[in-house]
């Protein structure tokens, strides 16, 4: 369903978008959430993305380590 | 967020500090939160309006600045003119401390945000804004706690970038409407794709593709280092397939080699028991000692001579060594010939010079006789060819140098010897020995079998036979198995420096070049969805703004019999559609109500939780039209905060009509003792006691 906050609607797309994803299945709505908040918080930063870049790997690494140590098992 | 209180010191027309400080409270009794503000032009609304900006962002515009403005005003300044940030009375009675206080309420909780200036230390009297200091913090009143990251905190409230959609001029309202016209200027587009959060799928994918790109080459170093490895760890497998392979045939042939020495000890105990077979036995040990102990002689000599110099250099060395040992000797005797000639050469003259003087022999001591003249000139001939012949030879004796050939002499002879050539060539000579002494066992051995009588027993016959046979099998099984245990000891060898190449690892991914590969197939993964929902996420907030927007326009207009709806295109083109559904070009108050219909229906689809915060809120619309905008403003959810100039809103009206829905409103008036300081006289209050 459409919403009007454009952040929600945003996230709600977003999560529906990777779940189709088998790729993603460790991305969970908490996860984009993040990822969108940290996104939404750059989007006038002056610094070519460094920061932002920095943030999204902050977020991603622990699913990183999550994924290798699945595939160790 | 929702503002509770804002105080100013000595902030622009607003004198004071301490007790003295200029407070608006938003704070209502029953939960109201909106205020009107009533000043004339100068009084000091703008001012009043810029506090809560410079509280949030720590910089102000000017006033002639548009909206995409850069020009900012100074902090502090003895002119008016200038627009200085501090008070200029303040400033002209040597008080230089300003800044603005605001508290709020944000996700339950009452912050205080605290942004003032001081003059730096050592400066007298501050000119310049790098002659100032800034104080900066924001208080959790609830807890106590002082938040960190202050500007993150301020730009996860309101980023400073959107700050232009919920505090706006409205003598700049057309601005707002034209951004939805201006699709050439894209710096204003950016605004209105940023509080839709466009941004946030189109700079993700972009930040998503950059740590692919990070990733890739990090992955092509890693897998650079790694493929010496993973080749290593093919050979590895091969290796080790083949080492297990090869120890199973040997198991086989120590199989079939036990099996034939079983044979053997059978036929051996048979012949042992017959006195023809025991002597024959007894031969057959001895000379099989013979060869053996000849086999391990043979195999000493051979270990010596391959850590030697290889037969055939060593040939061609010793072939080399001695020809010049050949030469130099051949020199030396030269020169030894030569000398002794010489030596006789002297005696000559010696005796011819004693001829000529008349003295005694040397050699034999008998008494010479003085020569005639003619004689005399016979030997003066011969002692000067004697004398050129002594002095030829003395050039060739001493070329070359004869120091220099004995030493090149002693030299060769010790490079002979350095190489062991004698010892090689004792070697040599040892191993054709210990060779002809197998051979000779060998055919001792098979001998041996013919010495057994003519008349034995036919069962010892089929049993030397038998003997034969099985030494003749057993010596070919032990030679595959020597072979073979070669052959595993050379895989052996190369397993075990595989395996130093591949070290703990043992060839797999290290974790780290695991986990980049992992990383770049998420992000790559994450950017396709961030790309697929590009499209369907603006396309819905195009139709939500337009929907939003609409819906107020026509509250609004109150002409919902001429108009059907605001169109706003793909491209964020804005039109009025009529009920005919064509563009209307409507009327300058039309487009007002417009205007304030898309920053209503921006913010409304932003989510962001702000005030709004209206300076000279009619100044594009007429009174009829604002009226209904600030009543629809009023009542509706968001914070509004609005500063009519007495023209627009006059100040009885306004309490009468609106003051309900406020948790106060305020007059803002000239201080009657100085011009350049504004009073704000509380009018009607709502306020929490």
């Amino acid at each position: 369903m459409m919403q009007t906050n454009s952040l929600e609607n945003l996230i709600s797309l977003l999560v529906n978008e990777c779940t189709k994803r088998p790729g993603l299945v460790h991305i969970s709505e908490d996860v984009i959430r993040k990822i969108v908040h940290s996104l939404e918080k750059e989007i006038f930063s002056e610094d070519n993305r460094k920061s932002s870049i920095s943030s999204l790997e902050k977020i991603l690494d622990p699913i990183v380590d999550l994924i290798y140590e699945e595939e160790k098992k | 967020m929702r503002l509770l209180e804002i105080e100013m010191t000595n902030w622009q027309p607003y004198k004071g500090a301490g007790k003295n400080a200029r407070r608006i409270s938003l704070d209502g009794n029953n939960g109201e939160k909106n205020v009107i503000i009533y000043g004339q032009n100068t009084h000091g609304k703008t001012a009043l309006w810029q506090a809560i900006r410079f509280a949030m962002f720590g910089r102000v515009l000017k006033r002639i600045s548009g909206v995409n403005g850069k020009d900012w005003k100074p902090l502090v300044a003895s002119d008016t003119k200038e627009e200085p940030l501090l008070n200029v009375t303040a400033h002209e009675e040597g008080i230089y401390d300003f800044g603005v206080n605001i508290k709020f309420e944000h996700d339950g909780d009452v912050y205080e945000l605290s942004r003032s200036y001081s003059k730096k230390t050592g400066i007298s009297i501050p000119r310049r804004d790098n002659q100032m200091e800034e104080t900066f913090t924001i208080r959790n009143l609830d807890n106590g706690s002082y938040v960190q990251e202050k500007q993150k905190f301020v730009n996860d409230l309101l980023p400073e970038g959107l700050a232009r959609f919920f505090m706006f001029d409205g003598e700049r309202l057309m601005e707002y409407r034209n951004l939805f016209n201006d699709t050439k200027d894209i710096h204003l587009r950016n605004y209105i794709e940023a509080i839709l959060r466009f941004p946030v799928l189109t700079q993700g994918s972009e930040d998503f593709e950059k740590i692919g790109k990070t990733l890739k080459g990090q992955i092509s170093k890693h897998a650079s280092k790694h493929r010496k490895g993973e080749a290593a760890q093919e050979e590895l497998l091969e290796v080790e397939s083949n080492l297990d392979l090869e120890n199973d045939i040997l198991k086989d042939i120590n199989v079939e080699l036990d099996d034939y020495n079983s044979k053997l000890g059978v036929v051996n105990e048979f012949l042992k028991k017959e006195e023809e077979g025991k002597k024959l036995l007894e031969q057959q040990d001895k000379f099989r000692e013979q060869k053996e102990n000849a086999i391990i002689e043979i195999e000493s000599i051979s270990k010596k001579m391959s850590k030697a110099l290889p037969g055939a250099w060593r040939a061609i060395i010793t072939n080399k060594i001695d020809l010049r040992l050949e030469k130099l000797e051949d020199d030396i005797k030269r020169q030894k010939i030569q000398t002794q000639r010489q030596g006789e050469i002297k005696i000559e003259l010696g005796h011819l010079e004693n001829r000529l003087k008349g003295r005694d022999c040397l050699a034999c001591g008998t008494s010479l006789e003085k020569p005639s003249a003619d004689e005399e000139k016979g030997i003066l001939e011969t002692m000067a060819e004697l004398e050129i012949e002594h002095e030829k030879l003395e050039k060739a004796r001493l070329d070359p140098d004869p120091d220099y050939l004995y030493k090149r002499q002693k030299a060769l002879i010790n490079i002979r010897n350095d190489l062991k050539l004698d010892m090689l060539v004792s070697l040599e000579e040892d191993l054709l020995r210990w060779k002809t002494r197998k051979r000779e066992a060998e055919q001792n051995f098979e001998k041996s079998l013919k010495n057994v009588s003519k008349d034995r027993a036919s069962k010892i016959a089929e049993n030397t036979v038998r003997q034969r046979d099985l030494y003749k099998q057993i010596g070919a099984v032990e030679e595959r198995r020597s072979n073979k245990k070669s052959l595993i000891k050379t895989l052996e060898y190369d397993r075990d420096r595989l395996q130093s190449i591949l070290g703990s690892g043992g060839g797999k991914k290290p974790t780290v070049y695991r986990k980049a590969e992992i990383k770049r197939d998420l992000v790559q993964e994450l950017k396709n969805a961030w790309d697929a929902v590009t499209d369907s996420h603006r396309e819905s907030q195009r139709e939500n703004v337009e929907k939003e927007a609409t819906k107020v326009f026509l509250h609004l207009s109150n002409k919902s019999h001429l108009y059907k709806k605001l169109s706003i295109s793909e491209t964020f083109q804005l039109s009025i559609i009529n009920n005919k559904g064509k563009s209307d070009s409507g009327s300058p108050g039309q487009w007002g109500l417009v205007a304030y219909s898309i920053l209503d229906a921006l913010t409304t689809c932003s989510g962001i939780e702000f005030p709004l915060i209206i300076d000279t809120p009619g100044r594009s619309i007429d009174d009829h039209h604002l009226n209904k905008t600030l009543e629809y403003l009023l009542n509706s959810n968001k914070q509004v905060i609005i500063f009519p100039e007495g023209s627009e809103l006059k100040p009885d009206f306004g309490d009468k009509e609106f003051s309900h829905l406020c948790a106060a409103t305020y007059q803002l008036s000239q201080n009657k003792e100085d011009a350049n300081m504004t009073d704000i006289i509380l009018r009607k209050s709502n306020l929490r006691s």
